[in-house]
C-alpha cells in the first residue's frame, strides 16, 4: 500500500524522465594507470563550438599529459596514433587520452584548438607538442623524457 | 604515374616545390597501407629538405611551415601527413650515416569510413 502516493508519482516520473535520455550522465572509466573521457556529445543540448573549444581547454589544463588520438589506450585504431601511445606508455605515467573517433566535436574542435589538421595531438602541461612524427623525434633526442619528468611534478 | 590520376599527389608535390625550392624532395603515397579504397590519394609521408628550415627554431615551428604550404589538400582529401622536414646539413648527416626513411606505421583499421578529417 503507498503511503506517499505523491512521493511514488515522482520517482515514476523521473524513471520516465531518464529512460527518455532527457538527462544524461556522464560517465568516465579510469584504469590504474589513466583515465579515458566518454563523449558527451549525444547530449540533449547540443555543445556549440564555442563550447567545444571550451571544453578542449579543460581537458589542456586538467591534464599534465593529455593525447587526442584515435581509438583509445587500450586499443588504438591508428598506426599513428598507436605510436603515440607507446611512446607515452614507456615513460610509466599516468596520462589521459580522449578518442576523437567517438567524440565528432573534439575532432574537428581540436583542430581549431591546436590549429594542427591531424591527429593524434600531444599536448604536456597545457603546451601543444604535436604529432606523433614530432613524438619520435623528441623522444629519440631525449627532450620528450625531459619534457615528461617537468610534467610529473604536475600529477601528484 | 600520371600527374592526372594522381592529382592530389602532384599538387603536394608543386606546393611544397613552390614553398620550399628543395634540395630534395619526396612525396609518398601511402594509402594503399590504410583502410581506404584504392588508388586514394588520403595518406602521405613527405621528406622535404630545405635551408627554408634553418629559420625555424623548433620542430612543431618546421611542422607548421609544411602544415600551411599545404592547407588546401589538408582541408581536402588528405587525412593524414607524415612529415620529415630537414635543413641541408642534418640530411646530409642522414645521408652519410646511411639512415633511411622509414615507413609509415601499419593501420589498425581507422573509423572505416570514406577519407575525411
Amino acid at each position: 500500500m503507498l503511503r506517499f502516493p505523491l512521493l511514488a508519482a515522482l520517482c515514476v516520473a523521473l524513471q520516465a524522465l531518464l529512460a527518455t535520455g532527457f538527462v544524461v550522465v556522464p560517465t568516465t572509466t579510469s584504469t590504474t594507470t589513466g583515465t579515458t573521457s566518454r563523449s558527451m556529445s549525444d547530449d540533449f543540448l547540443a555543445e556549440t563550438p564555442s563550447g567545444t573549444q571550451e571544453r578542449i581547454q579543460a581537458l589542456v589544463d586538467n591534464h599534465p599529459v593529455l593525447l587526442f588520438m584515435k581509438g583509445s589506450r587500450l586499443f588504438p585504431q591508428c598506426g599513428f596514433s598507436n605510436t603515440a601511445v607507446q611512446i607515452l606508455e614507456s615513460f610509466k605515467i599516468d596520462f589521459h587520452t580522449v578518442d576523437v573517433l567517438s567524440d565528432e566535436a573534439i575532432r574537428s574542435g581540436v583542430k581549431d584548438f591546436s590549429q594542427w589538421p591531424t591527429i593524434p595531438q600531444l599536448y604536456v602541461t597545457g603546451e601543444f607538442i604535436g604529432g606523433s612524427d614530432i613524438m619520435i623525434e623528441l623522444y629519440q633526442s631525449g627532450e620528450m623524457g625531459e619534457m615528461i619528468e617537468k610534467a610529473k611534478a604536475d600529477m601528484i | 604515374m600520371a600527374d592526372s590520376k594522381f592529382p592530389v599527389t602532384a599538387a603536394i608535390r608543386k606546393n611544397l616545390d613552390d614553398a620550399f625550392n628543395p634540395i630534395h624532395l619526396e612525396v609518398i603515397n601511402e594509402s594503399h597501407k590504410h583502410n581506404v579504397p584504392k588508388d586514394s590519394e588520403t595518406h602521405f609521408k613527405v621528406v622535404v629538405v630545405s635551408p627554408e628550415f634553418e629559420k625555424t627554431k623548433t620542430l612543431i615551428q618546421r611542422h607548421r611551415l609544411v602544415n600551411d604550404a599545404l592547407s588546401k589538400q589538408l582541408e581536402g582529401p588528405v587525412h593524414a601527413l607524415s612529415i620529415v622536414a630537414k635543413t641541408p646539413a642534418q640530411w646530409q648527416k642522414m645521408v652519410d650515416a646511411g639512415e633511411k626513411i622509414e615507413p609509415s606505421p601499419a593501420c589498425r583499421g581507422g573509423d572505416g569510413s570514406l577519407p575525411s578529417n
